[in-house]
């Protein structure tokens, strides 16, 4: 590791040498290591891997002095975690930067990530988690000519693995805060910022039979209003035709999205409520382009994100192509002393989302077809998802916490993971967590899940139900230990009958400063992980793992 | 300060001027392309298999690129790994075992996907459907490496061969037999398609997943093969599909066809 930090940090001199004293600067760096070991283990489809031992790993590099800024993050995917795309495998350093501030504008030459807005149009991100690195490569500038008028414009192309995508990307956004560039407002209980932005990406035109467009573009125009204890956003984007390029059937129809959310938070209590409706905004660097390559968009998910494990078997991915969606939350907190606070008061959260199809599919214009949606229509149409779900936190004294949580969740697996049941899958989940305090340092937590689908004809039974228990024992700020066991009964799909089968988990972790060792043992379903909307599959394998984080 | 004001300004009107072309209906297709051809055909393989909802999509857009450059592009559809595998409904297995290797070897995560001629091996030989058709124009519009012809008589395939350049790159030769017009079922999107026309099925590669080694010069080499088809498959809808290779790179330099009759 000290090898690989040395090389890196060589890689700065050209950037050191720019320096005009001789006072250094800082540098940080962290670093993240992956491992695991695949067995073949027929009882829940795990296969064996020829490596043996897979490895993900990376470590970024920044150095700062004054106004400028430098870094490097090196991978390395010798080769890389099942799961993951193959075409990662190998090493390299696919993030360089350097950017300096001078009397207030911000020059980045080399990778960047950027986001305008709430994504709708624009949002270069990465989520390592999902084997996501969408970084612009190119010259991004910011600058506020005007007292509350900020400005951001880049011109770059798009990573794709070890390269770069196709298309030259173009991006401008202007944000304005309304009390800060008026004066006259700048007292106003009432704060409100306007915001515009304008992508376009250029690429080659080479289909032999439809004429492309080679300059797609889309635009977007957002608000915020905060007065109080409550606060609107809301933002709708536009995308102009963007045909895949296909020689048989391209899709002419421009798309758009409008999302909308107002909340209301005061001591004790939080509501939020949010809506928003997608129709042809899947939007890339490269046309055509699919799984989670080359993304230059965003839409922020609608339904919860849930942490617990099986709260999370059935999670929702993001429909860019079309979908209609609400969510709902209340927050409540019963006071101290009061009747259902008890001695330390008592959180209390419920929330409601739903996400449906677009009446008729997504809109769609073709050499034989003009398709717009209707601009609301729930009634009748094709269910994605569905979630209501209570959650309940409680000290019940000085030792003991309690949480209480419970799903309802409705799931289209057909439209979610493009399979072909033709109904969906209704599953009720119910989770406990208790965290002991043993003594000072050392407390126990334990969680115990259950997961029972609907067995009635309307719904599809999946694999079934589930049960899972979880014990935790951590000694601060040093060590932990966690066994997990997750439970499945058996069942039949596609005419083969799968025997019961113990998931289970031993791991150890180890934490001294700022670094943190991770050992584990240990089977592992197959599911699909989601972060923010978006997700991978994860196949059932059998192995031991070890992780390993640092920084400095 | 006034400076970096104006390259701001200017950077926004930039950003107004930057186009956004908008095709009208009228307009979606061009007039028939035509280019020059110097008689190099285009092998396209298609990963692809009745569970995958995508795949038919990837199966019309072969169908359209063989009408669109007549008898000069030929396509293999490979029905192998995951969403080839029997269950459920879907029994009859069209797996073959050259299919299963080529599948373990390029290691297609996703389908549908192909290779055109296998261009772009190792790291990106496989590429989405809607990107064949430009890279088969690439591909045709070069000069062709060897010149390639197969015929067939009393169940016996006779593949004709020589070089047209000075290469003298290590070649293989694939001889393989495949089927069109297998009815069966096939995922279409959301729904189950019954009666679906499977068509460039892979059946059989006569000589082993990576063909023959060959040894060719400026003169006319043949290299001949016996084969049987199985009672499955109806003869007459049966093609012989003969491909050259370059073993360091796995770019396929010609491919020929040839229908099987009665």
């Amino acid at each position: 590791m000290r090898k690989l930090t040395f090389i890196i940090a060589c890689s700065f001199i050209p950037f050191l040498t720019w320096a005009q004293d001789n006072s250094s600067g800082t540098v940080q760096g962290d670093f993240n290591l992956s491992t695991q070991s695949y067995y073949e283990d027929p009882a829940i489809n795990a296969v064996g891997v020829d490596e043996f031992i897979l490895m993900n790993a990376y470590s970024n590099i920044r150095y700062t002095k004054g106004n400028f800024t430098a870094g490097v993050r090196f991978e390395s995917y010798l080769n890389v975690l099942q799961g993951f795309e193959s075409n990662f495998n190998g090493n390299g350093i696919p993030y360089r930067f350097a950017q300096y501030n001078v009397n207030g504008l911000d020059i980045t030459v080399g990778n960047f990530y950027e986001q305008f807005g709430n994504g709708l149009i624009f949002r270069s991100y990465e989520e390592k988690t999902l084997g996501i690195d969408n970084v612009m490569d190119g010259v991004r500038l910011k600058y506020s000519p005007l007292k509350g008028l900020s400005l951001k414009g880049f011109v770059a192309t798009q990573r794709l693995f070890w390269e770069q995508g196709p298309g030259i990307i173009r991006g401008f956004d202007a944000e304005l805060n309304l009390n800060d560039a008026i004066s006259s407002l700048e007292n106003s209980k009432t704060n409100a910022i306007l915001g515009g932005s304008f992508v376009s990406r250029f690429e080659e035109d080479n289909n032999p039979v439809f004429n492309l467009p080679e300059n797609v573009a889309a635009y977007a125009i957002r608000t915020t209003v905060n007065r109080g204890k409550i606060s609107f956003n809301s933002e709708y984007a536009y995308k102009y035709n963007d045909p895949a390029g296909s020689v048989t059937y391209n899709n002419y129809a421009p798309g758009n999205a409008l999302m909308t959310n107002i909340s209301y938070s005061q001591r004790g209590l939080g509501i939020v409520l949010e809506a928003h409706r997608v129709d042809n905004m899947d939007y890339r660097s490269k046309r055509g382009a699919t799984g989670k390559e080359l993304t230059l968009n965003y839409i922020p998910a609608i339904s919860k994100q849930h942490a617990y494990t099986l709260a999370a078997f059935y999670p929702f991915a993001t429909q860019p192509s079309g979908e209609l969606g609400f969510q709902g939350e209340i927050n409540y907190t019963f006071k101290k002393k009061s009747k259902l606070g008890g001695k330390y008061g008592t959180q209390v959260a419920v929330n409601y989302s739903r996400i449906n199809a677009l009446n008729g599919g997504p809109s769609e214009l073709t050499i034989n077809r003009d398709h717009s949606p209707a601009f609301f229509s729930v009634a009748n149409e094709e269910l994605y998802f569905r979630d209501l779900n209570f959650d309940i936190k409680k000290k019940i004294s000085k030792k003991v916490k309690l949480m209480l949580n419970y799903l309802d969740v409705i799931y289209n697996k057909d439209v979610i993971e493009g399979k072909i049941i033709g109904k969906n899958v209704h599953a009720r989940i119910g989770i406990a967590e208790v965290n002991y305090k043993l003594k000072p340092k050392h407390t126990i937590r334990s969680e115990f899940q259950y997961l029972s689908v609907d067995k009635s004809d309307e719904y599809y039974k999946d694999q079934g139900d589930w049960v899972m228990g979880l014990v935790e024992y951590s000694f601060s700020p040093h060590w932990f230990f966690a066994f997990v066991d997750q439970y499945n009964g058996g069942y039949t799909s596609e005419g083969k009958s799968y025997d019961a089968v113990h998931y289970l988990n031993i791991s150890c972790g180890y934490t001294k400063g700022t670094n943190r060792f991770e050992l584990g043992y240990g089977k592992v379903r197959e599911g699909i992980f989601c972060v923010g909307g978006v997700c991978r599959n994860v196949p059932s394998s059998n192995g031991f793992t070890l992780n390993i984080t640092s920084s400095f | 300060m006034k400076q970096t004001y104006y390259i701001f300004l200017s950077l926004l009107l930039l950003s107004l001027t930057f186009s956004c072309d908008t095709i009208e209906k009228d307009n979606f297709t061009d007039p028939g392309a035509s280019f020059p051809w110097l008689g190099k055909k285009v092998l396209i393989e298609d990963f692809t298999g009745y569970k995958c909802t995508n795949c038919p999509a990837a199966s019309t857009e072969l169908h359209t690129i063989e009408d669109l450059y007549t008898d000069k592009v030929i396509g293999i559809a490979v029905h192998a790994g995951f969403f080839a595998q029997p269950g459920g409904v879907f029994v009859t297995d069209f797996r073959t075992d050259e299919g299963e290797e080529l599948v373990e070897f390029f290691e297609p995560s996703a389908f549908p996907i192909g290779m055109v001629n296998r261009i772009g091996y190792p790291e990106n030989a496989l590429i989405e459907y809607t990107d064949w058709a430009t890279e088969v124009s690439n591909q045709l519009l070069q000069a062709p490496t060897i010149e390639l012809s197969i015929s067939e008589e009393n169940n016996i395939i006779n593949v004709e061969a020589r070089r047209l350049s000075d290469d003298n790159n290590s070649l293989k030769l694939v001889v393989c037999i495949t089927e069109d017009g297998v009815i069966y079922k096939q995922i279409d999107g959301s729904d189950l398609i019954e009666d679906y026309e499977h068509n460039h099925m892979l059946r059989k590669v006569l000589n082993g997943t990576w063909g023959s080694s060959i040894q060719l010069s400026n003169t006319t080499s043949t290299f001949s093969y016996n084969y049987t088809l199985d009672d499955s498959w109806v003869r007459s809808n049966c093609n012989v599909v003969a491909f050259v290779y370059d073993n360091s790179n796995k770019e396929v330099l010609q491919a020929e066809k040839i229908h099987l009759t009665d």
